[in-house]
C-alpha cells in the first residue's frame, strides 16, 4: 500500500510540474513582441478593425486566464493541442505527428547504439583503470565531448560525403519513401553519428568512473575470491549497481534529445519537432509551440518517472527506503 | 552535447584517477599550458581586433572569387560564401565568445550563486520556493526556451547573452546551494555566530569566500557551454546578422560544403570553436580537480 501511495504521490507531483510548464510556456508565447496576428494579417495588420476581428475570431481577445483554461481543458478531455494557425490551419497535433518519426528514429538510434559502445567500452576502461587504453578511452571521451554538435556535423560531412562520398550530407528519406529502409538510414547516418559520438562520450565517463567504485567493494572481491570469470563479475556483478548515474542521464537525454536535436535537424534538413519548435517561434504559431514544449515536458517527466522506478528494480536498498 | 546546459542533479562518484588527498595537482601540465596559450591568443585577438592588420571583415573583396581557398589573394584561410576574409571574421568573432563567457558568468554566477546561497544558509520554506523554481526551469528544455528568451526580447548580442545567463542560472544556483550546505554546519559559521554576528555577515565574511571558488571552477564548464549555446543560436541563423560570430560563420559554410563541395567556409571554424571549447572544459576540469569540486556537489 505504501508503494502505491508513494507512487500516486510522485505522480501528483509530475502533473503538477506539467501543469506548471505549461502554463509559463503560455505566459511566454504571450509575452512575445509581434504577434500571430500580424503573421496572419501580413499588410492588414495595421488595420486595428482586422486585428481586432482575427484577435476575436481566435480567442485572443479574452483574459488570459480564460485563454490558458480554454487550451489546457481542452487537451486534458479531448487531447486537442489546438490549431497551428500561421501553418494552414493544421490541428497541432497533427504536425506534431508528421515531425515526431524523424526525431523519434534519430533520438532512439542514437540512444541504443550510444549505449551499445558505451557499456562494454566504460567496462573495459574502469577494468583496466589506469592502463595506456583505458586513459585514451578517457581522453578521447573528453574530447569528444568538447565537440559542439554543428561543429561535428561539419567535420563528418566533410569526410563522408565530400571526401569518401559515401553519405548524403542533407536529406531525409521516410523508410515508407520509395527507397525504402536503405535510402532511410543512409540519409539519418550521419545525424546519427553526431548524437552517438556525444552521448557515448558522456555515458562511458559515467559509467566508468562508477564501475571504478563498485570494483572496489568488498562483494567483488568476495566473487574474484570466489574464483568467477572476469566477464560474469562485470557484468553480474558490479554493473546493475554502478548504472545509476548513466540511468538518470539516459532519462534525461530522452527528454533533451527531443528538442536538442535542432541543431543537426536543421544542418540536415530533417523536418523533425525541434526544427518545428523554432519555425513556429519564428512565425509567432503560438499554439503550435506550446505543443511541442508540452511534448517535451511531458516526455521530460515521463521519463525520469520511468527512471525513478527504475531504481527501486535495481536495487534492493531503494526498494526498502520507499518502504519506511 | 544537444545539451545547452548540463543536468545538475546528477550524482557522480568521485572519479578514481583523482589523487588521493593532500597530493593534489598544483600543476597544469603541458596540455593545460597548451590549452592557456590557445585562449590567451583567442582572447588578445578579440581584443586587439580594431588595431590588427587585418581586413575589414564586413568587406567583399571582389578581386577574388567567393568561397576562395586559403592562400589566395592575400587571405591567409581564404574568402567565404560573400567575399569576407575569414581569418579576420574569426578573430572578430572571438569577440562575440568572449563577451558571452564573461557575460554570462557574472550575469548566470551572481543571480544562481546568490539564489543558491540563501536557500542553502537559511532552508526552510525559502529554500523550498526557490529550488522548486530551479527545478521547474530544469523541466523546460533548455534550447528552446533560449530561442524562445532570445525570440522575445530580440537577438541582439546584449539579449543573447542575457538569455544564456538565465538558462544558465538553475545549474549555479544548484551547486551553490549544495556548497553552501556543506560549509553552513563547519565549526568557523557556529563560531562566527556565537561571537554575535548576524545572517549577512556570516553569508559574506564566512560562507561567500568559501562558495565562490567551487563556483568559478564550474563556471569555466558553464563558459564553455554557453559559448556553443551562442554558436548553436548563431549556427541556427536566430542571432542579429550584424554579429559576426563562429557560429555565424558554420552557418554560412554549410551550403558551400553540402552543395558546393567546398569544406573550408565551414571547417575553419568549426575547429576553431572546437579547439577554444576543448581548451576552456580542460582547464575548467584541472581547476575543479585543483579546488576539488565534486560533480556530486552539484
Amino acid at each position: 500500500m505504501q508503494i502505491v501511495r508513494t507512487v500516486l504521490q510522485r505522480l501528483a507531483k509530475l502533473v503538477v510540474v506539467v501543469l506548471i510548464v505549461s502554463f509559463l510556456t503560455f505566459l511566454l508565447t504571450k509575452l512575445l513582441p509581434g504577434d500571430l496576428t500580424t503573421t496572419l494579417l501580413g499588410p492588414e495588420a495595421s488595420n486595428p478593425a482586422a486585428v481586432a476581428a482575427l484577435e476575436a475570431e481566435l480567442g485572443l481577445d479574452k483574459p488570459l486566464l480564460t485563454q490558458y483554461w480554454d487550451y489546457i481543458s481542452g487537451v486534458v478531455t479531448e487531447g486537442d493541442l489546438g490549431t497551428a494557425y500561421a501553418s494552414n490551419n493544421f490541428p497541432v497535433w497533427e504536425l506534431l505527428k508528421q515531425r515526431l518519426p524523424a526525431t523519434i528514429q534519430l533520438m532512439i538510434m542514437a540512444q541504443v547504439i550510444s549505449l551499445a559502445i558505451s557499456v562494454p567500452l566504460a567496462m573495459f576502461s574502469a577494468y583496466r583503470a589506469n592502463s595506456l587504453a583505458d586513459r585514451s578511452i578517457t581522453a578521447g571521451a573528453f574530447g569528444l565531448i568538447s565537440v559542439p554538435a554543428f561543429a561535428m556535423a561539419v567535420f563528418l560531412v566533410y569526410v563522408f560525403s565530400l571526401q569518401l562520398d559515401l553519405l548524403p550530407a542533407l536529406g531525409y528519406k521516410r523508410i515508407t519513401g520509395p527507397d525504402g529502409l536503405g535510402a532511410n538510414l543512409r540519409s539519418v547516418a550521419l545525424p546519427v553519428t553526431v548524437l552517438v559520438a556525444g552521448l557515448t562520450a558522456v555515458y562511458t565517463r559515467l559509467l566508468r568512473s562508477d564501475l571504478i567504485a563498485t570494483l572496489q567493494e568488498d562483494f567483488i572481491l568476495m566473487a574474484r575470491s570466489k574464483g568467477l570469470p572476469t566477464w560474469h563479475i562485470l557484468l553480474r556483478h558490479a554493473l546493475r549497481p554502478s548504472s545509476f548515474s548513466l540511468l538518470t542521464v539516459f532519462g534525461i537525454n530522452f527528454g533533451s534529445l527531443i528538442g536538442g536535436s535542432v541543431i543537426l535537424e536543421y544542418f540536415f534538413s530533417i523536418p523533425g519537432v525541434g526544427l518545428l519548435a523554432v519555425e513556429s517561434i519564428g512565425k509567432r504559431d503560438y499554439l503550435a509551440v506550446q505543443g511541442v514544449v508540452l511534448l517535451i515536458a511531458v516526455a521530460f517527466v515521463v521519463v525520469n518517472f520511468l527512471v525513478d522506478t527504475l531504481y527501486a528494480v535495481l536495487d534492493p536498498r531503494v526498494r526498502r527506503a520507499g518502504a519506511r | 552535447m544537444s545539451e545547452v546546459l548540463p543536468a545538475p542533479d546528477v550524482v557522480t562518484p568521485p572519479e578514481a584517477d583523482e589523487p588521493a588527498p593532500g597530493k593534489r595537482p598544483s600543476r597544469l601540465g603541458v596540455a593545460g599550458w597548451l590549452a592557456a596559450a590557445w585562449l590567451l591568443v583567442v582572447t588578445a585577438g578579440a581584443l586587439l581586433a580594431p588595431v590588427l592588420p587585418l581586413d575589414d571583415p564586413r568587406i567583399t573583396d571582389f578581386f577574388v572569387d567567393n568561397n576562395a581557398s586559403p592562400g589566395t589573394g592575400g587571405h591567409l584561410l581564404g574568402t567565404d560564401n560573400n567575399g569576407y576574409d575569414i581569418l579576420s571574421r574569426l578573430v572578430w568573432g572571438g569577440r562575440v565568445s568572449l563577451v558571452v563567457a564573461f557575460g554570462v558568468l557574472l550575469l548566470g554566477m551572481t543571480i544562481g550563486g546568490t539564489i543558491g546561497t540563501l536557500a542553502g544558509y537559511f532552508r526552510g520554506r525559502l529554500e523550498t520556493v526557490l529550488m522548486s523554481i530551479v527545478d521547474i526551469f530544469l523541466a523546460f528544455p533548455s534550447l528552446i526556451l533560449l530561442i524562445a528568451i532570445v525570440a522575445f526580447i530580440g537577438a541582439d548580442l546584449k539579449n543573447v547573452v542575457i538569455g544564456i545567463s538565465l538558462v544558465s542560472i538553475p545549474a549555479f544556483a544548484r551547486i551553490a546551494r549544495a556548497t553552501t550546505l556543506a560549509f553552513s554546519q563547519r565549526e568557523f559559521v557556529v563560531a562566527a555566530r556565537a561571537a554575535g554576528a548576524g545572517n549577512g555577515r556570516i553569508l559574506v565574511r564566512e560562507i561567500l569566500p568559501n562558495v565562490i571558488l567551487p563556483l568559478l571552477a564550474f563556471g569555466l564548464l558553464v563558459v564553455a557551454i554557453a559559448i556553443v549555446a551562442e554558436g548553436s543560436l548563431a549556427f541556427l541563423g536566430l542571432t542579429s546578422t550584424e554579429t559576426i560570430s563562429w557560429g555565424g560563420m558554420i552557418n554560412a559554410g554549410r551550403r558551400p560544403l553540402q552543395e558546393e563541395d567546398v569544406a573550408h567556409v565551414a571547417m575553419i571554424p568549426s575547429i576553431v570553436m572546437f579547439l577554444t571549447v576543448l581548451a576552456v572544459n580542460f582547464l575548467g576540469d584541472r581547476f575543479r580537480a585543483i579546488f576539488d569540486v565534486k560533480d556530486a556537489a552539484i
